[in-house]
């Protein structure tokens, strides 16, 4: 009986296994790993890759920039006074728990899961892998060495962000990982990002493999560029004094060598206010890195992963409110009415309307570059997502040199971000100094997604002059800073832990 | 050798084969790079597809069998019987074993699976009565045991669970179903079980909700690992999913012109779920929508009134949806699924040549037959046949149709 079935069933799967690869065609869109990894385009096709899942991290899969960095512990509330915008204030009090009970929208789940972050970590890791296994003059050593930097970048990049968010995160840099890993100490973790860029730059003392800047306008700070790199140094430096204490002024110290390097071999620049458009839109001098939305390719970001569109009204309706406004309080004290800056003009509409105004509304207008498709989808900034500039390196250098005491030049620093605002430059020193360079950074970066990280570090969350909605030191401690994580890290991992404090 | 004459015929095979099959693609050995929909700066992006990652460890299965079989004829072919027995080795066999979410990729291809199977095939047949006899009777049965056992699985595991209720766990067979064991209805709050360290009663896991601790009327389910929280670690491995005998009988009668033939099947010892009993519990979960309610006053469910029941209470429909007290994937559903049924029978009626010539007709039959006749079975549900390939009973309460088919042909 088995032998007939056999001898029955075999033809019919031979006959039925041969017309199925006759039908099927063979799609030549893709390759197997064996076939590719031959040519420049191919490195070049899958080096997008990180960039392209950087974007989904960010600015597609979940409002990463305006919740998790602008309006979390801020000053801020909603314009409606409905209960379908509680989030806001759920936001502003670090009630994520609340939030994430109340609202499945992705712009707010999605920043509880890490996957697609991993995604470029492990695009970078494989690139790092299979670019020196390619078969000898494929690319040029400087090519390679080009796209090595990229992915280191990238992939640092990506830990930054994830560090910010979840602390420890499990740590990796081989190809292909398969292993379930635990969760690594995020002092070890940035350490380690920290070493690797500065292998980076070591190699390449030149600046050849990555150049200060592209001659290709097309490339110019939406591909890693020296800068771009020195820059998340800084920035990673910074996380590192807040968190790593003891070390602190190696941190700073490393941070004044970087500013100094930048500053001064960078050939980047501060551009006008009046250029503000300029700024935000891309590409532009002071532009370290963005991330690409080209409108025209269909290359999009979620309407609600962009800032902008929470603090200017839909179709920039002059009827209708926006979602979010800072309160009056707020601007007031960090723009106070009796001493001129251009960036309230600039900036701003109406920035010291009151909270309670109907005729006067709060717009904040910074990154205003709206854009309505032929379907009638609105954006209020059709513009790259800058995640680096050179107004906020200075102003991070400035901060490291009045850390270690030095005021000359920590003040000609910040009042260089003082007079291109058209500001009174500051005069003070020592501590005042220090805060008033903090004070500058909530000015100049507002709605950059570092409001929040900033107060983070520096710990000023837990400091009633700083914050103006405090989480408590005892909470910090218990880990209310960070974000909850998504269980599904918990999926085959038995290695694995959540937040305590969310959990 | 006359003593050995009744024999007519024999044989006796002993068989080796082994067979081998690349079931792995080139893109799980080397990975599958496209083309993605999305560019980046109006470049194209590249991607690698990170359903699974790339391994080029990736060997093909092998399937080593031994056979030994037996054929024989006794009495010139009166009676005649065939046996198989088989030892098959299946080795390297393709799974995609899930990753932690860290690593980018969702899965990889292993071929760290292993699988046994043995069984036994019968098949005998017989035509009892002299060859000049008038009566013409024919029968033949047939039955087929298969165990099936994993031997090894991905990363030295002992077990994988596929959609939680069914597991493979390395030494059982392949496809065990892993429930819930029920123990009945708790009759009142009191009979829950407290957990001493913490004053608070045996709870669902996952919800802090005042809802989600047991009282009356909620089904008793075992708390394995005793940590009075009920979730996937108290699952057991309580039955088989697969039919472990299987096989059919037939038998036909000639008399002249009239022959009747029936024939019947079997399964034996399978475990059925009834999940159609399940699903019809469940529509009460919320009573409030559309679809309508199942009867359910047939069954022996709890009410405040008649504590002592033995499906839990279906009227406590603010806490279905997190108790889910009518989960398929508990023993309280799980019944035995043996089976005889009589699938076919029929009649069939030659007429005598000499009535039919003068109207030039040279043949002329009439059949009658009943299908799907009548199953023998100790099963609730309504159709122990009517389940999936995981013994789920997806008949949904409808029940095979029996036929009854009335024929003529007629031959000119």
């Amino acid at each position: 009986m088995r032998n007939f079935f056999i001898i029955i069933i075999f033809p019919l799967l031979t006959i039925l296994s041969g017309c199925d690869s006759f039908l099927a065609v063979d799609n030549i869109d893709e390759m197997s790993g064996n076939v590719f990894w031959k040519t420049k385009d191919d490195v070049e096709g899958f080096a997008l890759s990180m960039y392209s899942e950087f974007r989904d991290a960010t600015m597609t899969d979940c409002a990463l920039f305006p919740v998790s960095g602008d309006f979390r512990c801020a000053p801020v509330k909603d314009y409606y006074d409905s209960g379908s915008y509680n989030w806001v204030a759920y936001l502003a009090n670090n009630d994520l728990s609340t939030l994430l009970d109340q609202y499945s929208d992705s712009k707010f789940q999605g920043v509880t899961k890490w996957n697609t972050f991993y995604e470029v970590i492990s695009s970078a890791n494989i690139l790092l892998y299979e670019i020196d296994r390619m078969d000898a003059g494929a690319l040029t050593d400087n090519e390679i060495a080009g796209y090595k930097a990229e992915a280191h970048f990238m992939r640092n990049l990506s830990y930054f962000f994830l560090v910010r968010l979840y602390g420890d995160v499990p740590y990796w840099t081989n190809a292909y990982n398969e292993d379930a890993l635990p969760r690594t100490d995020m002092v070890t973790v940035l350490q380690n990002c920290l070493a690797d860029m500065q292998s980076v730059l070591d190699d390449d003392p030149n600046a050849e493999a990555l150049p200060w800047t592209y001659a290709n306008t097309a490339k110019v700070a939406v591909r890693a560029m020296r800068g771009s790199a020195i820059a998340l140094m800084m920035h990673i430096n910074l996380w590192l004094a807040g968190f790593d204490v003891n070390n602190r002024d190696t941190y700073y110290q490393n941070v004044v060598n970087l500013g100094a390097d930048i500053t001064a071999n960078g050939g980047y620049q501060l551009l006008d206010l009046s250029k503000t458009n300029m700024i935000f839109s891309g590409g532009s001098k002071e532009s370290l890195f963005e991330i690409v939305q080209d409108i025209n390719k269909d290359e999009d970001f979620e309407y609600n992963s962009v800032y902008s569109n929470y603090t200017v009204p839909e179709n920039l309706n002059e009827k209708v409110q926006p979602t979010i406004y800072y309160t009056s309080d707020f601007l007031r004290a960090i723009f106070p009415s009796s001493k001129i800056d251009g960036r309230t003009d600039a900036w701003f509409k109406n920035i010291y309307a009151s909270d309670e105004s109907s005729d006067e509304i709060k717009w904040v207008t910074k990154f205003l570059n709206e854009h309505t498709d032929a379907d009638g989808n609105f954006t209020s900034n059709m513009g790259n997502q800058i995640v680096f500039r050179y107004a906020d390196v200075i102003l991070m250098y400035a901060e490291a040199a009045a850390e270690l005491d030095d005021d000359v030049t920590g003040r000609d620093l910040v009042n260089q971000i003082r007079n291109r605002a058209g500001a009174e430059e500051f005069t003070a020193s020592g501590q005042d100094l220090k805060d008033d360079i903090y004070w500058e950074r909530v000015r100049e970066l507002i709605g950059e997604g570092y409001y929040y990280y900033d107060l983070v570090r520096t710990r000023k969350i837990y400091n009633g002059n700083y914050a103006y909605n405090a989480i408590s030191r005892s909470a910090f401690d218990q880990g209310a800073w960070t974000w909850p994580i998504n269980k599904d890290a918990l999926d085959n991992n038995p290695k694995m832990s959540l937040n305590q404090y969310w959990n | 050798m006359k003593r050995y004459n009744f024999i007519s015929s024999g044989t006796m095979r002993i068989t080796w084969g082994r067979t081998i099959r690349q079931n792995a693609d080139i893109y799980d050995i080397y990975g599958k790079y496209y083309i993605a929909d999305e560019t980046y700066n109006g470049q194209s992006v590249i991607p690698i597809n990170l359903e699974s990652t790339p391994n080029p460890d990736l060997k093909p299965t092998t399937n080593t069998t031994w056979n030994f079989g037996m054929d024989m004829g006794f009495l010139r072919g009166k009676y005649s019987f065939s046996m198989d027995a088989y030892y098959k080795q299946t080795d390297n066999i393709l799974k995609t074993v899930d990753m932690a979410n860290h690593n980018a990729f969702t899965g990889v291809k292993s071929i760290s699976t292993s699988l046994v199977n043995k069984g036994l095939e019968f098949q005998c047949s017989a035509r009892p009565l002299p060859v000049r006899s008038k009566l013409d009777w024919n029968i033949s049965f047939n039955f087929a045991i298969d165990k099936n056992i994993v031997t090894a699985l991905p990363n030295g595991v002992k077990q994988y669970t596929q959609d939680g209720s069914i597991v493979n766990r390395v030494g059982t067979n392949a496809l065990s179903n892993f429930l819930f064991v029920n123990k009945g209805v708790y009759a009142n709050d009191e009979d829950v079980p407290v957990d001493p360290a913490t004053g608070l009663r045996y709870r669902i896991g996952g919800s802090n909700s005042k809802d989600a601790y047991f009282k009356a009327g909620d089904p008793i389910w075992v708390d394995v690992n005793g940590d009075y929280i009920l979730d996937d670690n108290d699952r057991e491995i309580v039955g088989n999913s697969q039919p472990r005998i299987t096989g059919g009988a037939y038998n036909t009668l000639r008399y002249g012109s009239v022959s009747v033939s029936v024939s019947l099947s079997f399964t034996l010892r399978r475990d059925i779920i009834n999940k159609t009993l399940a699903d019809q519990f469940a529509t009460y979960y919320d009573p409030k929508s559309l679809t309508s309610l199942a009867p359910i006053g047939a069954y022996d469910f709890w009410t405040p009134e008649h504590r002592n029941a033995k499906y839990p209470n279906p009227f406590d429909y603010k806490r279905s949806n997190l108790v889910d007290p009518f989960r398929a994937d508990q023993t309280l559903f799980q019944e035995d699924g043996s089976y005889v049924k009589l699938n076919n029978v029929s009649l069939s009626y030659n007429v005598n040549k000499k009535y039919i010539e003068k109207f030039g007709l040279s043949q002329l039959t009439f059949r009658f037959g009943i299908n799907n006749l009548h199953v023998f079975t100790n099963y609730s549900g309504i159709n122990p046949e009517n389940v999936n390939s995981l013994g789920r009973d997806v008949s949904g309460g409808y029940p095979n149709s029996r036929d009854y088919s009335f024929g003529m042909s007629i031959k000119f």
